[in-house]
């Protein structure tokens, strides 16, 4: 409204706000996040690979041995080791989610983290070890 | 006229259709009485179920033997053991519970807006499929 004082600013809303009447957060971050999802996604691809490959187990052995043989492929090989740490974490960041409550969020958080890097590139060598030994006599 | 309250962006309506975030657990279903709903349990509790059996698995089957030397002899030798077979079935219907309850709880929120029930029947179509495929599976190598 145009008066003597001009335009009236928007921060004088008098509008109710839904998010004053809302109850409080629990303490911690429990929200799943991208970091949740995406590698949510990875594990459920991998829980897909395994149903997968068992029934191709049962239906055509030569086929199932010769598709193995197939993840000797250097890619295939990252392929799975992202996969494995995308499991890992997973369930380090539901771990947190689950157990971070009131001021012990942000030592979970760095918990999380430690042991990301702490298990995840061993495990992910492991997983390529195959490969990084044949790189070298 | 026009008045400064109605613009304001704090006032201004959100459209009924808008989507949330899908990470936003703010919208999640919750019982009547504020507790989570029964998705929301059946998705911690196979989360806790996975804790155990994905680990196992993730070690057993990428860790401790090379994938590209599984051969269908070696896997028959590996279901030779039930525990073996077991923890595979296990893994697999646990982890699509898992999936399918949390996609449940970020999908179907209460209040209507953001509802994605296409995205939580296609992945409980595929899901059964998988399961029911495996069960198959093993029902066959059993006998």
């Amino acid at each position: 409204m145009s008066g003597p004082l001009g335009d009236a600013p928007p921060t004088i809303a008098t509008a109710p706000d839904d998010r004053a009447a809302a109850p409080a957060e629990p303490a911690g971050d429990r929200r799943p996040s991208l970091g949740t999802w995406i590698p949510g996604v990875g594990c459920f691809v991998y829980v897909l690979a395994v149903a997968a490959d068992r029934v191709l187990f049962e239906t055509d052995g030569v086929a199932h041995t010769r598709r193995h043989a197939d993840l000797d492929h250097p890619a295939a090989r990252v392929l799975m080791a992202t996969v494995a740490v995308a499991c890992l974490i997973h369930l380090l960041d539901g771990l947190r989610r689950c157990t971070a409550v009131g001021g012990a969020a942000r030592w979970a958080g760095h918990l999380e983290a430690f042991l990301c890097g702490a298990l995840g590139v061993p495990l992910a060598v492991a997983v390529l070890w195959p490969w990084l030994d044949g790189m070298w006599p | 006229m026009t008045s400064g309250v109605a613009e304001s962006p704090a006032t201004r309506a959100v459209p009924a259709d808008a989507d949330p975030p899908f990470g936003d657990e703010s919208h999640t279903t919750h019982d009547h009485d504020g507790e989570p709903g029964w998705a929301s349990s059946l998705a911690r509790a196979t989360a806790w179920a996975l804790l155990a059996v994905l680990p196992v698995h993730v070690v057993t089957e990428l860790v401790l033997r090379d994938p590209a030397g599984v051969t269908a002899a070696s896997q028959l030798r590996r279901w030779d053991d039930p525990a073996w077979r077991v923890l595979d079935w296990l893994l697999v219907v646990i982890g699509c519970l898992h999936v399918a309850a949390a996609v449940w709880v970020r999908a179907q929120p209460a209040d209507g807006p953001g509802s994605k029930p296409g995205l939580v029947a296609g992945l409980a179509v595929v899901s059964l499929c998988v399961v029911a495929s495996l069960t198959m599976t093993m029902v066959v190598v059993t006998a």
